[in-house]
């Protein structure tokens, strides 16, 4: 068919000198032309016409087929990239905010600009860093200088730009300048919450406290995380143990309020602190958290756990009397009381005299070594706990437990923990008996937490620690009202040589309040403490810790809407009574 | 025959003519709305920014510290005591009784508000 057509053979036409080769090289004009007969020349035309048709559906049809089979359509069919072409938009701001158990915002993002160079793009280096000298005056020339010349496309020039400043960046002009949106973590309530939140990296990524250890969930989703601590009480607090430090010229301190029945800690704070927004000149101790972090022997406070594992093994009563007339001889260490009383002393007298004889003849009715280490693991004392900040501590559990490290464990020493472990394990002591993990997160379901003593041991250990307050070392703490309950404990520091030194101390006062039905255990830790006038040469926890305990109670009870609960008539009566003395 | 297919024709030429500047239209309005979506969505997002930088500064300023000097410094107010709150059962009882009930209320030897109160009230009854 195509050979009637194509094939010269049949062409009997007269061809002028050297017409015959041009004809025969365009051989489609040829086909096209109107010379032949015009049948033949129709039938080529539509054939010609056919076949660029057929070319262009096939075309289309194979695009068709392979857009729609290789799931290419999204790309093929996609509208502009504008970025803000979609119905949903997501939020601008990447990183969660934190708030605290009333929503007030303690963390934030704010969105910013950043200033980023392409040096390749740039013509004039140093007028351009001239210019933009004059608008950052804080960067140095030469570093700017030294950046517009660098090899490479992208070097960042400053981030977080002021408003005010992108805009006469901007209005220079310069080719090879650009800017890209980022964000900057801000905290409005600058060192409050330091060692709670800890801050964040230029990248904007957690390096401590919460935002280290959430990074991801604060990082993939934009709903705020809510915490358990509470603005109020945490600044409330802060001051008062700030206050104090100055006063008694500590090296530190530290407090916690937790909440004794869900182990919810509402406040947490840990002295020196510092400004998460400016993190440029730290010192290693201000980064330091003493509350999670340190880890401490905790001195006569362990007296309290002694006392509750003594009670709750059923072999010691509260009736029980104890020889404290001498020291008690061990094997490898004589026992001693600190300004002791020096004859038999029941279960209430241990605690409110603070009997380190009388605690570890406690110790050994109570069991042994078993028993011991049974109980300490049972409130989490021999365990790093499960807190949502990564400065945790470790505490230090003796290698060897013998005689003489069950007799220095009952009262205090042997045995490292941090301010942490002693506040969570104390809770569990008042609240009737049940053990919760301490928690920075407020969640909906309850913890339900593990029996650790009976209810009638955290009754009775309830009534002890009020004695301690009411007639022994935490009398300062007794605010009126109240009914506070607690325990002093004051331990000696080791000195680099391993030996402990007498006149360096930290001392702890852990309370509870309301004792007659607990609601909240209040720990405070001090650094060093000095003497002052005012405490008569003693440097012991009693003048220290426990009227700064006392002072944080009464402000922050009324806060925490605890119903006072005293005799009015009685209080007049001793104010009669005081002012008539003072006449 | 040829006046239908002149007519067939004309149809479907209207057709297509309606049915080009139908999708025309239609096209064009499309863009408007995207341009318009686009235009919201923008603004939210400024919004968003704004809302956000407005509420880190009223946290900043509700900084219980700020307050607190606040406080200190335009309102005589202290921080309030455990003795200041009473109950309900400590409020004096609003009733003067006469002569001989003061001196029955003396002579009973009550010592607490809640216990004279309830003694005030018995007398109240009684005069009633």
């Amino acid at each position: 068919m195509w050979g009637k057509y194509l094939s010269r053979g049949r062409r009997g036409n007269f061809y002028l000198p050297g017409q015959e080769i041009k004809i025969n090289k365009s051989m489609a004009f040829n086909i096209l032309s109107c010379e032949q007969d015009s049948l033949s020349t129709c039938k080529a035309r539509m054939l010609s016409a056919i076949a660029v048709f057929a070319f262009v559906y096939i075309v289309i049809a194979v695009r068709l087929f392979t857009v729609c089979i290789s799931g290419e359509a999204e790309k093929a069919f996609a509208v502009e990239d504008n970025p803000y072409l979609h119905a949903y938009m997501p939020n601008p701001i990447k990183r969660a905010d934190i708030l605290d158990r009333n929503g007030i915002i303690i963390a934030t993002s704010l969105p910013t600009v950043n200033l980023f160079a392409n040096p390749k793009k740039i013509l004039n280096a140093k007028s351009a860093a001239v210019k933009l000298n004059r608008i950052l005056p804080e960067l140095r020339y030469e570093d700017i200088l030294q950046k517009l010349t660098r090899r490479g496309s992208f070097v960042y020039i400053k981030r977080n730009l002021t408003p005010s400043q992108q805009y006469q960046i901007n209005a220079l002009g310069i080719p090879g300048l650009e800017f890209e949106s980022g964000e900057k973590r801000v905290y409005p309530h600058k060192g409050l919450f330091a060692h709670v939140l800890g801050n964040t990296n230029i990248d904007n990524l957690g390096i401590s406290g919460v935002e280290k250890k959430l990074n991801a969930r604060l990082t993939e989703s934009d709903i705020p995380l809510q915490m358990t601590i509470d603005a109020g009480i945490q600044d409330t607090i802060r001051e008062h143990l700030k206050a104090a430090v100055e006063k008694y010229n500590a090296l530190g301190a530290t407090a916690i309020l937790m909440d004794v029945n869900t182990s919810e800690i509402l406040s947490m704070i840990s002295l020196p602190d510092f400004d998460p927004n400016d993190t440029s000149r730290l010192k290693p101790q201000q980064m330091f958290n003493m509350a999670t972090k340190g880890v401490y022997e905790p001195g006569s406070v362990l007296k309290v756990f002694n006392t509750a594992m003594s009670l709750d093994s059923g072999k010691v009563k509260v009736s029980d009397k104890f020889d404290a007339t001498q020291p008690l001889k061990l094997r490898y260490n004589v026992i001693k009381d600190y300004r002791g009383e020096n004859r038999w002393l029941s279960v209430p007298e241990v605690l409110i005299y603070s009997s380190n004889i009388g605690s570890a003849r406690m110790a050994f009715a109570a069991g042994g070594k078993e028993e011991q280490m049974e109980f300490m693991k049972k409130i989490g004392f021999l365990k790093e706990l499960p807190i949502e900040v990564p400065e945790r501590g470790k505490p230090l559990v003796p290698r060897r437990w013998d005689e003489g490290t069950i007799a220095t464990v009952a009262f205090g020493y042997g045995l490292a923990v941090t301010p942490l472990h002693v506040i969570t394990g104390f809770s569990a002591m008042v609240n009737g008996g049940i053990y919760h993990a301490p928690t920075l997160l407020k969640q909906d379901h309850k913890d339900p937490g593990k029996r650790v003593i009976s209810y009638q041991t955290s009754k009775s250990m309830r009534e002890l620690l009020r004695l301690v307050v009411v007639e022994g070392s935490g009398k300062r703490a007794n605010v009126k009202g109240y009914e506070v309950a607690g325990k002093t404990g004051t331990a000696n520091k080791l000195s680099e040589k391993g030996k402990y030194v007498d006149k360096k101390v930290r001392t702890t006062f852990v309370a509870a309040f309301p004792i007659s039905n607990p609601k909240y255990a209040l720990l405070v830790m001090m650094d060093e403490p000095k003497a002052t006038p005012e405490s008569w040469g003693f440097v012991t926890s009693g003048w220290n810790t426990v009227p700064t305990a006392g002072k944080i109670i009464e402000a922050i009870a009324p806060q925490l809407n605890i119903k006072a609960n005293y005799d009015l008539d009685e209080l007049r009566n001793t104010r009669i009574i005081e002012a008539s003395y003072s006449r | 025959m040829n006046s239908t297919r002149s007519a067939t024709f004309a149809l479907w030429v209207t057709l297509t003519f309606l049915l080009g500047s139908g999708i025309l239209v239609m096209k064009n309005q499309v863009q408007d709305l995207e341009d318009q979506l686009i235009g919201i969505n923008k603004n939210i997002q400024e919004d968003i920014k704004t809302i956000h930088i407005l509420k880190a500064e009223w946290s900043h300023l509700n900084s219980p510290k700020r307050l607190r000097q606040l406080a200190e410094k335009h309102i005589s107010l202290n921080p309030v005591r455990a003795e200041q709150i009473i109950n309900y059962s400590q409020v004096p009882f609003d009733y003067e009784g006469g002569e001989a009930d003061k001196r029955m209320l003396a002579q009973r030897n009550i010592s607490t508000y809640a216990a004279r109160n309830k003694e005030l009230k018995k007398l109240a009854k009684f005069e009633q």
